[in-house]
């Protein structure tokens, strides 16, 4: 198990620091991470890093914000969505996604 | 007494006799037996006597002496010089040299002796007090100084170059090899670099980071051991998604300090993607 460090950073998400190795944990904590960080075993942490930008710190715990995962969940659904239906009226203009490409470069 | 242990023989008393003297049963009997017992004191010429003393030969030889057959028997010359003859076709004589040794190899062996030039008969020296030379195939020297490297140094002995100071490199100072610090423009060297596993955070090898920390997907802060003197540091970075040689993967940095610098990873139209494995170099 290897050890790291959780704080939540200015956005409200957590911020997790791995340390090198070159410098101890502690030395870590102290130099590079703000006040308030904790140094938790890396097992403790969801293993989902997709929905990373969901994590919070609750109490000492990194929790998926399932409201937040959703979020990012439709957004990735709008996204491909959106590409679809554009490359659906490419092709009802005879265009493929490539030969686009191939235009604007 | 017959004799008078010289071997003199002297007639009993009352001898000799004048003329006119009448012979006596008493001076015939008492000088004859005299005469007996000095004959019978003597060796006879048939051998039936038995020496009961040495013989005193007063430098005179024996002569027509017959070969000795019992190993008690007096030995003739002509015996003698057989026997030499025989001995010397036999055993080595000092005399020659050894060179009358027949089968060298055979000797040699027996005498657990090296052959001289050539030769695979000495495979071990223990009894050297002088070190071969250089021109023996040996080095010359008694001690070859324990971590220092050899220099050639024609028939002497060899020099040596010691360690010296840690670090320290074997460089030409065109006639020789010298233990040297090594020449280096410091700012050719990477001041700092870091690989690391975007996802999970994982650093792979580093130099003067002390840490990486991931803010947000596709975005990290690299954290710098000892900080630079001010942000001109330049900058050099990779990285890849998936290992993929396809993916448009894209890398920039912002907010330099001296002691950090924020790095975005991302690949074309996905936004801000965790990178597989992601590299920082810093020179300044």
């Amino acid at each position: 198990m290897a050890q790291v460090i959780i704080y939540t950073n200015d956005n409200g998400g957590v911020s997790v620091c791995t340390p090198t190795g070159e410098l101890s944990i502690e030395q870590v904590l102290a130099k590079d991470c703000p006040a308030g960080a904790i140094i938790v075993d890396d097992s403790t942490l969801p293993t989902d890093n997709e929905y990373f930008n969901a994590w919070e710190l609750v109490n000492g715990t990194v929790v998926v914000n399932e409201t937040k995962k959703q979020a990012i969940i439709d957004a990735k659904q709008t996204a491909i969505d959106t590409k679809a239906s554009a490359l659906a009226k490419l092709a009802a203009l005879g265009l493929s996604e490539d030969e686009v490409k191939t235009l604007v470069g | 007494m017959s004799r008078n242990g010289s071997g003199t023989y002297t007639l009993p008393a009352g001898n000799p006799v004048v003329t006119g003297t009448t012979i006596s049963s008493t001076w015939a009997n008492n000088t004859l037996t005299d005469i007996a017992t000095a004959l019978t004191g003597s060796l006879a010429a048939d051998g039936q006597t038995t020496a009961t003393g040495n013989l005193k030969m007063g430098a005179n030889r024996i002569t027509g002496l017959a070969d000795g057959t019992l190993s008690t028997d007096a030995t003739t010359v002509s015996q003698v010089d057989t026997a030499i003859a025989a001995a010397a076709a036999t055993y080595l004589l000092k005399a020659s040299n050894l060179s009358d040794v027949a089968n060298a190899t055979t000797a040699r062996g027996n005498l657990t002796a090296a052959k001289s030039g050539a030769n695979s008969d000495i495979t071990s020296l223990t009894g050297l007090t002088t070190p071969l030379t250089v021109a023996q195939g040996g080095t010359g020297a008694a001690t070859l100084t324990a971590n220092n490297v050899l220099l050639g140094n024609g028939t002497s002995a060899p020099q040596f170059v010691a360690p010296s100071t840690n670090g320290n490199v074997l460089t030409s100072n065109g006639t020789t090899w010298v233990s040297s610090a090594p020449s280096t423009n410091a700012s050719q060297l990477a001041k700092a670099w870091v690989k690391w596993a975007g996802a999970s955070g994982t650093i792979a090898s580093s130099y003067n980071v002390s840490s990486v920390t991931r803010n947000s997907t596709g975005n990290y802060t690299v954290n710098f051991t000892s900080a630079f003197a001010d942000t001109n540091y330049a900058i050099v970075y990779g990285g890849n998604r998936n290992n993929s040689a396809t993916d448009a993967f894209g890398m920039n940095f912002y907010s330099q300090a001296t002691g950090s610098v924020i790095v975005n990873t991302s690949v074309s139209g996905g936004g801000y993607t965790d990178a597989t494995a992601a590299c920082i170099v810093c020179f300044a």
